[in-house]
């Protein structure tokens, strides 16, 4: 296991680099004054452009410039936002706990709904409600989540007539006012629609894969064992054949992470949440580079992380993957 | 009639996805027949013009189809009457300003700039199908090709592969993208299809491995090889088709997930810049009007069309997938 655990971490360093090199290639290429991208040019606004230009070392080669840049990104410094001045990484720290909650509520309410939807669909095939549920998950898995999300918000937020749910943001007006409850349940208003943009596009994948799988569990040979022992069938289904069947989904959790980062941009846009998705597009729209390299390189961090703590996961799920041989 | 064709029409909505798919790839193609300001055919002061959608004759280009039909002899309109870039046109007497709702003169209605949204759904395709199409195919190339080759010569080169392989999985290629497109700010879509084709071939070139692994085993592998076949032609003429299967079920899948994320781009802004029409821009405008006033044709149709497109395409590449025999 630890073995497995230092050959992935090692595995990790190059792709890192590779995303540091393509992040500080692009932001290079796309800025003509370089004075620009250096995280020290808030000082030089204040004082004498050419001095700082000199002690910012911006004479030096890209190469060099660009060690530089990742020898402050390891150790958390990001410089500072060309736009407020401040700590590009207090605003990272702001922005990152509220996309990664909602990546995580997302992929909870997600996974929580999928499986027992897929479980219903193997264990009763013929049941109208299972062909229906197959039929309307195909067509959800197709409509994508911006398409939901800016329908859903015409629907329940006030277009439609149902001023259900808020418009915008994360908090209401009054809730410096309110209770430490009523706060927690205020942000639960708010977090409803967008939660349920970003788990829904899991729900018609997962529930998908869980179906398929758990019907080729139900027809081998250590089910009809079981229900041959007279295993009642509630944990045939949950302890015997769902067990069985959650490598794939397991592997699904992989590739819906990165989708889930990546589609925090727009949801958090379409909702007007101050995540990284915000963060991110306004620091393009700004033109606030050193943010906008900021972003970039924690979110593949976010994500590499992420694909590695699945990789763990396979080991929880199939012991036969523990001891790090293959994988 | 092939066996491969025969499993895929036993699936009758495969088979309307299809129909449904060749259908949009001409009216992509052929936009400019079906809405368009100016006519198929006109006579007019004496001249007859064939087909001034497409070669815009100076003598007409402030002319339009409503302008037309007062004065030409005889014309012959296209479907949809209406440029995709045709603003505020036959919406006299409308109450308030744009977008209008729906109605007989804008079928699906106008947006801001009171363009036919109709129009624009038909000339936006052109971009979705572009990127999406283009992309996957560059990927395809790539992935079938590394692929191949990783599975074909093992080791060394397998292992490089492989490696690449990884990494471009780890790469957040949607964040990247985005970033990517916000700063440049592209007029056309080629670097979309670039970047795109560029990062999404991992899974194409896992499968062909796969397959390649497992064909290169098979007798008439070695019997191409004892007639003195090089592994050139080896890998060229019996590995790729046969290996073909399982990355084109793939591929059209893939087409779909491209089409999505650029509409996400162009929903955010960042697609191909305006007035170029695409199908995400029209739902950042919906987004705009989502309460007083509301304009809920803006949000409705362009989503329905990029969900029948993407639907469209599962169904192709479900038959596909069963087809030919490929299990995912």
């Amino acid at each position: 296991m630890r073995r497995f655990l230092g050959r992935r971490l090692l595995q990790m360093v190059p792709t890192f680099v590779g995303i540091t090199v393509i992040t500080f290639a692009v932001a290079h290429l796309a800025e003509a004054d370089p004075l620009q991208l250096d995280p020290e040019s808030a000082r030089s606004q204040v004082g004498a452009a050419q001095a700082a230009r000199a002690t910012a070392g911006l004479s030096d080669p890209l190469p060099v410039q660009y060690l530089r840049w990742l020898g402050r990104v390891v150790r958390f410094d990001f410089g500072r936002s060309l736009v407020d001045q401040r700590p590009v990484s207090a605003r990272l720290l702001e922005a990152l706990p509220r996309t990664l909650s909602l990546a995580l509520l997302a992929l909870l309410l997600g996974y929580g709904v999928a499986i027992p939807l897929g479980v219903y669909q193997a264990a009763r095939p013929r049941a109208w409600l299972s062909r229906a549920l197959s039929q309307g998950l195909f067509v959800a898995y197709s409509v994508p989540s911006f398409v939901v999300s800016v329908l859903l918000l015409w629907a329940f937020a006030g277009g439609a007539g149902l001023d259900w749910f808020p418009f915008q943001g994360l908090h209401s007006e009054v809730a410096p006012q309110l209770s430490a409850p009523a706060r927690l349940l205020d942000t639960a208003w708010h977090l409803v629609l967008p939660v349920i943009c970003l788990s829904y596009g899991i729900v018609a994948v997962v529930s998908r894969q869980v179906r398929s799988s758990m019907l080729q569990a139900l027809s081998q040979d250590y089910v009809r064992a079981a229900r041959a022992r007279g295993i009642p069938e509630r944990a045939v289904l949950f302890r015997h054949a769902l067990r069985n069947s959650l490598l794939p989904v397991v592997t699904l959790l992989g590739s819906s992470l990165p989708t889930l980062i990546g589609g925090s941009v727009v949801i958090e846009r379409v909702f007007g949440i101050p995540g990284m998705g915000s963060l991110a597009f306004e620091a393009i729209a700004t033109r606030d580079y050193p943010v906008v390299m900021a972003v970039a390189t924690v979110s593949a961090l976010v994500t590499m992380v992420a694909v590695l703590l699945v990789d763990l996961l396979y080991g929880v799920v199939d012991p036969r993957l523990r001891t790090g041989s293959g994988a | 009639m092939s066996p491969a064709w025969q499993r895929y029409r036993a699936r009758r909505r495969s088979v309307v996805g299809l129909v449904a798919l060749a259908l949009l790839a001409l009216s992509a193609a052929f936009a400019e027949l079906l809405a368009s300001d100016l006519p198929l055919a006109v006579r007019v002061d004496g001249v007859t013009w064939v087909l001034p959608a497409y070669t815009r004759p100076v003598a007409l280009r402030a002319e339009t189809q409503s302008s037309l039909r007062a004065r030409a002899q005889w014309q012959w309109g296209t479907l949809v009457p209406w440029g995709p870039n045709q603003t505020f046109a036959g919406v006299e007497g409308r109450a308030g300003p744009a977008p209008y709702a729906p109605d007989g003169d804008h079928w699906l209605g106008t947006d801001e700039l009171g363009r036919d949204v109709l129009a624009r759904l038909i000339h936006g395709s052109r971009v979705s199908l572009t990127v999406g199409v283009g992309a996957v195919a560059l990927a395809v190339l790539i992935g079938l090709g590394l692929g191949v080759l990783a599975g074909f010569f093992g080791g060394a080169v397998d292992g490089a592969i492989s490696r690449l392989n990884e990494v471009m999985f780890t790469f957040p290629t949607v964040f990247f993208v985005i970033a990517l497109m916000g700063v440049m700010r592209f007029s056309s879509p080629l670097p979309l299809v670039l970047v795109l084709g560029l990062t999404r071939w991992t899974e194409m070139a896992r499968l062909a491995r796969a397959e390649t692994l497992r064909l290169k085993q098979l007798d008439f592998v070695l019997a191409a090889r004892a007639l003195g076949a090089s592994n050139g032609r080896i890998v060229l003429r019996h590995l790729v088709p046969n290996a073909m299967g399982p990355v084109l079920v793939a591929a059209t899948f893939s087409v779909a997930s491209a089409i999505l994320l650029e509409s996400a781009l162009s929903f955010l802004g960042l697609g191909v810049p305006p007035p170029t029409a695409s199908w995400g821009e029209l739902l950042t405008q919906a987004h705009r009007y989502l309460t007083h006033p509301t304009a809920w044709w803006l949000a409705l149709f362009p989503g329905l069309a990029i969900a029948g497109t993407v639907i469209t395409l599962n169904l192709v590449g479900e038959g596909l997938q069963s087809a030919l025999g490929v299990r995912r």
